[in-house]
């Protein structure tokens, strides 16, 4: 199972060489591993291989077309898992947090400490994703035995901003620091995003048995647990 | 299942690797123990684990 990844998606812009050593040599090897060892691979990808111009959730076979360096790097490993292996789980997700690593939550937790006034992109949809689910969706999935290509988020019914995950964050903690929504454009951050980035999990949920979460309560469910 | 899981100190490895403990025979391991960008590394560490795990 990869759960290794380089993915600080600004930095990848001007640090091509390791996003790539790790997102696609690093994956080639692990794939090239389970080959000669005859195992299965199942390995971790993201929204950001899909350039966003779709209106409707992307689904599995969707064309990818990264913007980023970070997307170009994650595209270039899937591409050796489905073409060194037969059998493998690659599974997209998106907006990962999660109780061990640094993820948005966190982010925003930390900023209204630090502001009265908190300042969050509106303009790129996507759906949150918490650790945990995405976890035991994983679990169940491997258990079932049906390689590939999977998209897998906790639900949002068609999308969300970050400006609205941020507001529910503040809710949630009962905190009161004023929030206006801003553009990735006002952001103006190096790499690129993709302005809707929203993942049909439909196939995940047929092939493997797992419901989604709505983002909502696994939100809630994430704030208790700290 | 016998399973082997690259990156075990990120975020999301931390929340699978107890849920494969408790159903599977697994190995974790990080890059300060395995650099997956060493094809010779991942080979090396794989043919151990193997005799290992079996």
């Amino acid at each position: 199972m990869n759960c290794a990844a380089y993915n600080q998606v600004d930095q990848a812009e001007t640090d091509r060489e390791t996003a790539f050593r790790v997102n696609a040599d690093g994956v080639k090897h692990l794939a090239l591993a389970c080959k000669e060892f005859t195992s299965s691979l199942c390995h971790f990808s993201t929204d950001y291989v899909f350039d966003g111009k779709s209106t409707q959730p992307y689904r599995p076979h969707d064309k990818p077309n990264p913007i980023s360096i970070y997307g170009k790097s994650k595209r270039a490993g899937e591409v050796f898992v489905q073409s060194i292996l037969d059998r493998y789980y690659l599974i997209r997700t998106s907006s990962l947090y999660g109780k061990h690593g640094p993820n948005f939550v966190y982010t925003i937790l930390r900023l209204a400490k630090e502001r009265d006034v908190l300042k969050v992109v509106q303009d790129q949809m996507m759906s949150p994703t918490w650790t945990v689910n995405l976890a035991q969706g994983t679990m169940q999935l491997i258990h079932s035995g049906n390689f590939g290509v999977y998209h897998f988020t906790d639900r949002t019914d068609g999308g969300m901003g970050w400006f609205g995950f941020a507001k529910e964050i503040l809710k949630v903690k009962g905190l009161e620091n004023e929030i206006e929504p801003t553009t990735r454009e006002a952001f103006n951050r190096p790499a690129k995003r993709p302005a809707y980035s929203v993942l049909d999990t439909t196939l995940f949920t047929k092939r493997s048995g797992y419901e989604p979460l709505p983002w909502q309560e696994s939100l809630k469910r994430f704030m208790d647990m700290r | 299942m016998k399973v082997i899981v690259a990156g075990s100190k990120g975020m999301l490895a931390q929340d699978l690797i107890p849920l494969l403990n408790e159903q599977h025979e697994t190995i974790s391991f990080d890059q300060d123990q395995v650099d997956i960008t060493d094809k010779e590394h991942v080979f090396d560490f794989v043919v151990v684990q193997n005799r290992t795990l079996s």
